[in-house]
């Protein structure tokens, strides 16, 4: 990738003799949305961690607009913005009080901190509980405040650990579309997740890692592929089924063809290409179609192909 | 603003807003300080009243009561004498504490003395206040020591004659004066004021849990993912550390002074030289300071911390003397106290309230309190930031 936003290369990070992340690379570009799918354990958490500087790799690089990332305070640091998958907050301090302090930290102050602090707090729906105390607030608003304080020094590179993890689906849903409002905005985000629907809507390329390597990377269509799965579509009718079957034989982009009474099953690279001659097949042959489910190769099929492994186990 | 800056500020806000916080370094130290002086304290101004009985009613008997009753105590003198009438009269004041012991001279004292034969004075107590019995005795002793005294001298002269004996017996008698046990337990030109002493003494105790917030405070923060989150800003580790222990020492010199103003001026407890009070006051942070942060560095989480931080505090208390009054320690617990960096504070603290020491007088218990907090401190400092830094 020529000019990446951020460039890994060959991490290495042990603990004592275990180790944890085991030479990975990978480059994420200006505005991109990039997932790093794995079971909890796979070196996820660590691996982001030396991206935002937290931990030392023991080997490799890390470079952010060309600037190194370091664990001292390096300028590189304030193009990051860091959402751990813990309530990095302080309990007893307001949602604005740490918005302050953290803020402060980054070199923002005076007017121009306050300016973000509304900014952040209208972005992730808090603005009018902005004095409450963290502790009162409810496990998705404390994801929330969490997620703003990431974004409160416009960082160009975003990284979320896990956001949602013990989140209720409709605060969940609200994180989620906030992360794809910020990827629309240009933003550029490290999302590290172990539920392969995340992965599937929010980023443009997915990394799977598993044992503290990167076994795959790539868009969910290029996984898809480079595992060999297919599109299936599962069609019911009302007729004759044989003669269905035998004409959806010979439309291109069909693989295969597998009929079982009044059902069919048609295999294929791509299922929205081959559904429309599917319907045109059935009605040549004045057959019913009383049903159509398309089934699409997911992640969790990509993982477990790889990796002999389900995601959340 | 400087990221030390405002990383101690937030401490300083969220400790204050921390009513617990607020208690182990100001309201405990003072309340138990003032407890401990007003009541124990009293200690260094113990008054004992002795009866004497002249069961004899001889010449060397009659002396020594004499001498003991009518003589021209000071105002502080802590031991006062008054003649009872019998032995069973002694009894009934020590029974109902009209007096705290009592001497008695029984009858043939002075002619089994002259004759060579045994006799004893008879010390009254009650087990219930064994120190005014010792105070008895010890008074007691001191005549029959004299009296003993007198009788060898005579007896390594060829020709005795019972007259001079006796003549020599009742001067002695004249002689005898309190013993120096019984002396006030003053150790320096001025009394110890005891307030003064336990407020010190307390506020050092709660010190060592006060200093420990710095280290126990970034084990909570990288328990709860907040320090990863300050060192994914442009934040050095050693600032964090700096601002959290700045934070601390600050509280700690606030909480060591409310009990210094409020002893002084409430209690009237008199320190000494306000500018050695203060000098004191931030080498005792220091040195205290160190040590919890080393003790707190060898702990990995907030628990253990808390657990070594108690543990250690006790020890170093009783080592160090905290928990004993002014000049009532015993000699090996004072030379173990001069291993203890509270040890040195409070020896520090009592010269300069009862020998009105300056600061040019001290400079020999800072360097050392000084000395502990280099040692310590530099270690604990260098284990928590290597912590940090993971």
């Amino acid at each position: 990738m020529d000019d990446p936003l951020l460039r890994c290369e060959n991490l290495v990070r042990r603990y004592r003799d275990r180790v944890a992340v085991a030479g990975v690379g990978f480059d994420i570009a200006r505005g991109e949305v990039y997932g790093l799918l794995g079971p909890n354990g796979a070196g996820k958490t660590t691996t982001i961690s030396m991206v935002a500087g937290i931990l030392r790799p023991d080997a490799g690089s890390i470079l952010v607009e060309g600037l190194p990332v370091t664990t001292g305070a390096g300028p590189a640091k304030q193009l990051i913005g860091l959402v751990p998958q813990d309530i990095a907050l302080y309990p007893d301090l307001s949602a604005v009080e740490n918005l302050q302090f953290f803020g402060r930290l980054q070199n923002l102050d005076g007017s121009r901190l306050q300016q973000r602090i509304d900014a952040v707090l209208e972005v992730v729906g808090l603005a009018d509980r902005a004095h409450d105390r963290i502790d009162d607030y409810s496990g998705g608003m404390k994801r929330r405040a969490n997620i703003a304080v990431g974004l409160l020094h416009q960082p160009h590179l975003l990284i979320l650990d896990e956001p949602t993890v013990g989140v209720d689906p409709q605060s969940r849903n609200q994180i989620l579309e906030s992360i794809e409002t910020l990827g629309g905005e240009g933003l550029s985000v490290l999302y590290t997740t172990h539920y392969m629907e995340e992965a599937e809507r929010l980023c443009d390329r997915v990394g799977i890692i598993d044992a503290g390597k990167i076994v795959a990377e790539g868009t969910r269509r290029e996984l898809v592929a480079l595992v060999g799965a297919h599109d299936r579509v599962h069609v019911s009718v009302s007729g004759d089924a044989a003669a269905l079957a035998a004409r959806c034989r010979t439309i291109a982009g069909v693989i295969e063809v597998h009929q079982t009474d009044s059902r069919l099953e048609i295999v294929s690279d791509d299922a929205g290409r081959v559904l429309a001659p599917v319907v045109e097949a059935a009605d040549v042959e004045g057959v019913a179609v009383t049903g159509v489910d398309v089934r699409e190769p997911d992640l969790e099929a990509v993982f477990l192909h790889l990796t002999g492994k389900a995601l959340r186990d | 603003m400087s990221r030390v800056a405002v990383i101690t500020r937030l401490e300083l806000v969220r400790r204050i807003r921390n009513r617990s916080a607020l208690v182990t370094a100001f309201v405990a130290p003072l309340a138990i300080g003032v407890v401990f002086g007003v009541l124990i304290g009293g200690a260094g101004h113990l008054k004992f009243t002795i009866g004497v009985v002249d069961g004899d009613h001889s010449p060397v008997a009659r002396s020594f009561v004499d001498a003991v009753v009518h003589r021209s105590p000071s105002g502080n003198d802590p031991v006062h004498f008054r003649e009872l009438a019998s032995q069973p009269a002694a009894r009934h004041a020590v029974d109902n504490g009209d007096v705290d012991a009592a001497i008695v001279i029984p009858a043939g004292f002075a002619t089994a003395v002259m004759e060579r034969g045994r006799t004893q004075l008879v010390v009254l107590r009650k087990p219930a206040r064994p120190v005014s019995g010792q105070v008895a005795q010890s008074v007691a002793g001191g005549f029959g020591n004299r009296v003993n005294q007198v009788d060898l001298a005579l007896a390594t002269v060829s020709s005795i004659r019972p007259q001079a004996l006796s003549q020599q017996l009742v001067e002695a008698a004249q002689q005898l004066r309190a013993p120096l046990a019984t002396r006030d337990v003053a150790m320096g030109a001025r009394e110890v004021s005891p307030t003064a002493f336990y407020g010190a003494s307390m506020a050092m105790l709660f010190l060592f849990f006060t200093v420990s917030f710095a280290p126990r405070s970034l084990m909570a923060d990288r328990q709860q993912k907040i320090l990863d989150r300050m060192l994914a800003t442009p934040t050095a580790a050693g600032d964090i550390v700096a601002g959290k222990v700045l934070a601390v020492c600050a509280l700690s010199v606030a909480g060591f002074a409310t009990v210094w103003l409020v002893t002084s001026v409430v209690f009237g407890a008199d320190w000494g030289d306000p500018a050695a009070v203060v000098v004191l006051m931030v080498a005792t942070v220091a040195a205290l300071g160190g040590v919890s942060t080393f003790v707190s560095s060898l702990a990995r989480t907030e628990q253990q911390a808390d657990g070594y931080t108690g543990a250690v505090t006790f020890v170093l208390a009783l080592l160090g003397g905290n928990f004993i009054g002014p000049g009532q320690a015993p000699d090996v617990l004072r030379r173990v106290a001069m291993f203890t960096p509270n040890g040195w504070a409070l020896r520090a603290f009592t010269d300069v309230s009862a020998d009105a020491a300056g600061v040019s007088q001290i400079g020999r218990p800072v360097l050392v309190l000084l000395a502990f907090a280099v040692v310590f401190g530099a270690v604990g400092i260098m284990r928590v930031r290597e912590g940090v830094e993971q």
